[in-house]
């Protein structure tokens, strides 16, 4: 089940309309790696400044949660997996999409700064999530493993809102933030477990600046 | 220094620094983003902001405390994940309550003691209707998205980091709110509500609309964002 059009169109538009106003020739996503660095290798994402470091993380967070739902679904097509339910089923090509909305807004945000986008994922989490993804034999295994990336990935939009100093990015984090958390609910109840944990989003095991990305 | 004692502070990322000369400000986002409404502050302090927040938690505890004695919540035939569910949000809205209580408070901002006048008539008018699950999340549903997207509107008008965080942190667990509530009123409506029993381990039985019930956009809103002064003490 897709999101709605309306809102996909918007935070589309928020990354393309940044570029527009910024009046800088927007690279797109196309142009991987960050700027200065091997585009085809590992790269840190703190040789960025401030508010565009921040931006840069998100960003591989967001290629990150694609990469890892797509893997999923190779998963289960391989036979991997046993067949999902359908609820789980809906929330990966949801949150997939999703996903790749938030990567798009992130990266327009980037390269209306003048900077190249960011394709790779962030490797640092990678490798922590990847051997759980492989381990993962059924819909509770693959759901367990989401419901970490979207919490981590919540987790540092909240942090991220408290450091960021521009505006507009501010309130790109602001409206990504609650939808990671959404689908965090989600997923708590697929396991089982409080769909309604804490009375405050927050920021702990935020991913900081330091992670890589390739 | 964090406003608000529940919010460690936590400084894992870069601070400061301008996104480039390149990159224009805030201002300019809502003119080309529509359909994403930042409703502009009109020179709203962040004690007015506070304040308002404030009125609109107050209504909400006051709204939860009136559904959590309902047949629908604690009769004998209640679903008890629906009461479980229910009374987490009633708890988290006391804790959002005392946080901008304490938010105020250290920036000697006079209280706000008035429930939302919005937020208070959607539930007076359908209070004496709450007779199933459907009709009550509805409501529920309705009044945290007020909440959720008044709060994070606020997230971009306040000028202080400490207050800003605090919002989005309310701001997201509303959020939260709101989807559990869209979710339970998906099952209400297929007559699934079975399939939220406790304690059963997994739940393979959720419909596949439940996904999209519980976040159907990729961006959140501020459509039924509160005008952002409307709770100030004048």
């Amino acid at each position: 089940m897709r999101a709605s059009i309306d809102r996909r169109t918007v935070v589309r538009g928020i990354g393309a309309a940044l570029c527009s106003v910024a009046a800088v020739g927007c690279a797109g996503p196309d142009r991987p790696g960050l700027d200065g660095d091997d585009v085809t290798g590992i790269t840190r994402l703190d040789r960025l400044e401030g508010d565009l470091a921040i931006a840069a993380l998100a960003n591989s967070l967001e290629n990150l949660a694609i990469a890892t739902y797509v893997a999923a679904r190779e998963r289960v097509a391989r036979g991997d997996v046993g067949e999902l339910p359908p609820a789980v089923a809906a929330h990966i090509d949801l949150a997939q999409a999703h996903h790749e909305d938030h990567a798009r807004a992130w990266n327009g945000l980037i390269t209306g700064a003048g900077r190249p986008g960011v394709t790779g994922v962030n490797l640092t989490l990678k490798t922590r999530l990847e051997p759980m993804l492989l381990r993962a034999r059924d819909y509770v295994g693959l759901a367990t493993v989401f419901s970490e990336l979207e919490s981590i990935t919540a987790a540092t939009y909240l942090a991220g809102i408290e450091a960021m100093t521009n505006n507009a990015a501010v309130k790109i984090a602001a409206s990504i933030h609650p939808v990671e958390l959404q689908h965090a609910s989600f997923l708590n109840l697929v396991l089982d477990r409080p769909p309604l944990p804490d009375s405050f989003a927050k920021a702990d095991g935020a991913r900081p600046t330091t992670d890589t990305v390739g | 220094m964090s406003l608000s004692p529940a919010l460690p502070r936590r400084h894992l990322l870069v601070a400061g620094g301008a996104l480039g000369a390149g990159v224009a400000l805030g201002g300019g986002l809502a003119v080309v983003a529509p359909g994403l409404r930042w409703a502009q502050a009109g020179g709203e302090s962040d004690i007015a902001i506070l304040q308002t927040a404030m009125s609109i938690e107050r209504a909400l505890v006051d709204a939860y405390r009136a559904v959590s004695g309902l047949a629908v919540v604690a009769g004998p035939q209640a679903n008890p994940t629906v009461a479980t569910i229910v009374a987490d949000a009633s708890a988290h809205h006391d804790d959002h309550l005392a946080a901008f209580t304490d938010a105020l408070s250290r920036r000697d901002g006079a209280l706000q003691n008035q429930p939302s006048g919005t937020v208070s008539r959607l539930v007076t008018q359908a209070q004496s209707s709450l007779t199933t699950v459907g009709l009550l999340v509805g409501l529920l549903a309705s009044i945290e998205t007020v909440a959720a997207h008044s709060y994070q509107n606020a997230v971009g008008l306040v000028a202080d980091s400490d207050a800003r965080t605090l919002m989005a942190a309310v701001a997201g667990t509303e959020y939260q709110h709101l989807a559990v509530m869209e979710v339970l009123g998906a099952l209400a409506t297929a007559g699934a509500l079975a399939s939220l029993t406790v304690g059963a381990g997994a739940r393979a039985g959720l419909p596949a609309g439940t996904a999209a019930a519980a976040a159907p956009q990729s961006a959140a809103s501020t459509d039924e964002a509160r005008p952002p002064g409307e709770g100030a003490v004048r």
